[in-house]
């Protein structure tokens, strides 16, 4: 491939990075752009990444029901991970990413050279969503969210444990627990691996994205849609974050109130909840790095996230790397 | 260990926190910890500045990103304990910690510390370089000055965003230049307008903070000031919450620093 990939240095890149987003200029198509486009290839259903207002949508077939959900009327297809599809002068397939249910990187091959989009992803399973997938490729543009080497994560089943000890304690003690957790994938997989300590409720906006997984085939565990029946003092609510902002609280009389979120690890983030649980839907610092290894990609472009100072340590670790933002890769 | 280090991340908000901590610890372990928050410290065994060298050693993090990882937390002892490889051996009581802390000297601390480090989650090694450090600030709530005067209302300029929560910082002027005095968790009616203006707005970003030109105006209120040298404007704020935006003020309405340390305010 070596060789034939040298040929290729010389032609355009294969993806270019635009005021609306990721463009393939071969295949005419952008990857999770933020202003409306022809054509969207989508790496997953969250909002910043599943914009509104494409004419098309390619996402996977698994993360299309959520994306429906979300958007409304649109004009969709699914391919299943590892299916090809040519659009243009380029090959597309959809790789797993372990970020959400459904979530892909986008590999795309032009004669032989390879280029990956992560999306978002992190590299250990979740017990609910399809397992992260290295993709080898000679160019990966991988999200850094967390890529500081302050980000690094505990074992799941730790924290699991403290979320459940968290619940009891609580439940003991006659406070409803509540759990703040972003709406889609974090949510279910709070529901999926927390040892149940009573019953779980869920917020509206939980609820809506659980029953669409469920139907997917999701395994998710019995949860009760709040406000259709009285909440006993066992009880754990998992709702959006913004619930702690909303009237909710005052409502349901004496509560303890945790966070769980990727953040929690900084004491800044933890001030003023009850209690705060460091679990990511994103790779940590050793997480982005053994990713980033796997591909075995000499060419890296960081997004989302902390780019600066990450460009700068994948440069000090032999990689020639660029950030993503408007103007063409070199 | 840990429960304590629970117990100062609670203990400004939850004054329960410290009985439900009486409840867990074992009678030792209580005494120990009272003795700390009422202000009966360790020694200083190392700087801050020194602690945090030895683990920017130990883990090879480059200096860019030390500075990096310095502007995300602003805290060397915290940021030394992010660095630090995760926890494999059991957690030391507190006793034991402060026991070791006492018996340590400048010439043993980084030995003593390497001891304890790996036996600790990251929030509690962040208590344990404190206490180390000579850092360690946390009081019973009873010793903090009252904060029972009537609130003052201010009006400051939104200067950056946090979108994760969304939290905003707040600034008041000083000579044409907004200083930052408060940063307050977003909850108002109109807080996706204004994230959308935020994101059409954003000068810069910074990791997860957005720079926005200093135009929006906010009504706040806050009980009290203490006076904090590691602030920009020289004070920390009691209670502050934001209580609505202004939607028809301009920046220049909002108020001079100079209102922060009005002597007929605070008496």
């Amino acid at each position: 491939m070596g060789l034939r990939y040298l040929g290729m240095m010389t032609r355009a890149p294969v993806l270019t990075f635009t005021p609306k987003g990721i463009y393939c200029p071969d295949g005419g198509f952008y990857i999770d752009p933020h202003h409306a486009v022809e054509r969207a290839l989508v790496t997953h259903g969250h909002s910043d990444h599943a914009y509104r207002g494409h004419k098309s949508y390619l996402c996977t077939d698994l993360a299309l029901p959520v994306i429906r959900h979300r958007l409304g009327r649109i004009e969709a297809e699914g391919l299943a991970y590892g299916e090809r599809r040519q659009i243009g002068g380029v090959t597309v397939s959809f790789h797993p990413a372990g970020h959400v249910p459904g979530s892909a990187q986008i590999r795309i091959e032009r004669g032989g050279e390879v280029w990956v989009a992560s999306g978002d992803y992190k590299v250990t399973p979740d017990g609910v969503c399809e397992a992260f997938e290295p993709v080898a490729c000679h160019t990966f543009i991988t999200e850094c969210t967390f890529g500081l080497p302050i980000f690094q994560w505990r074992p799941d089943t730790d924290v699991l444990r403290e979320i459940a000890q968290w619940w009891g304690a609580n439940a003991a003690e006659g406070r409803v627990s509540v759990l703040a957790a972003y709406s889609f994938g974090k949510a279910q997989r709070l529901m999926a691996g927390i040892p149940a300590q009573g019953p779980i409720y869920t917020h509206g906006a939980v609820e809506d994205v659980t029953e669409i997984l469920r139907e997917q085939g999701y395994t998710l565990p019995v949860t009760h849609r709040l406000g259709l029946s009285p909440l006993p003092r066992d009880a754990l609510i998992i709702a959006p974050p913004n619930v702690l902002n909303s009237d909710l609280l005052g409502t349901i009389g004496p509560v303890s109130v945790g966070f769980a979120s990727g953040w929690m690890t900084l004491a800044a983030r933890r001030r003023g909840l009850d209690a705060a649980f460091t679990l990511s839907d994103h790779a940590d610092w050793p997480g982005l790095n053994a990713a980033i290894k796997a591909t075995g990609a000499t060419q890296v472009f960081a997004t989302h996230g902390y780019t600066g100072p990450f460009r700068a340590w994948l440069e000090s670790q032999g990689y020639q790397a660029g950030i993503v933002g408007p103007g063409m890769p070199t | 260990m840990i429960r304590f280090a629970a117990l100062c991340a609670a203990l400004p908000r939850d004054k329960s926190a410290l009985a439900a901590y009486q409840a867990e610890a074992t009678a030792e372990d209580f005494a120990t910890a009272l003795a700390l928050l009422t202000g009966q410290r360790p020694r200083r065994i190392a700087a801050p500045d020194l602690i945090l060298t030895w683990v920017v050693e130990a883990s090879g993090t480059p200096d860019f990103l030390l500075a990096a990882c310095m502007d995300v937390t602003g805290d060397r002892a915290e940021t030394a304990a992010l660095l630090l490889p995760a926890a494999t051996g059991t957690p030391p009581t507190l006793t034991e910690v402060i026991q070791t802390l006492t018996h340590a000297t400048p010439l043993t601390a980084r030995a003593t510390l390497a001891a304890l480090w790996p036996r600790l989650p990251p929030y509690a090694n962040t208590i344990l370089n404190r206490l180390a450090a000579g850092s360690f600030r946390t009081t019973l709530p009873k010793l903090v000055p009252p904060t029972n005067q009537p609130p003052r209302t201010l009006r400051a300029v939104m200067i950056l965003v946090q979108p994760a929560g969304p939290e905003i910082t707040l600034a008041l002027w000083r000579d044409g230049v907004p200083i930052p005095i408060a940063r307050l968790t977003l909850t108002l009616p109109e807080t996706p307008a204004i994230m959308a203006w935020v994101r059409a707005h954003t000068l810069e970003k910074f990791g997860p903070v957005r720079k926005v030109p200093a135009a929006l105006v906010f009504e706040m209120d806050y009980t009290g000031t203490a006076p904090n040298n590691r602030r920009k404007c020289g004070l920390d704020l009691h209670h502050p919450r934001l209580l609505r935006w202004l939607p028809d003020a301009t920046p220049d309405q909002a108020d001079d620093l100079a209102a922060l340390h009005d002597p007929a305010l605070d008496p």
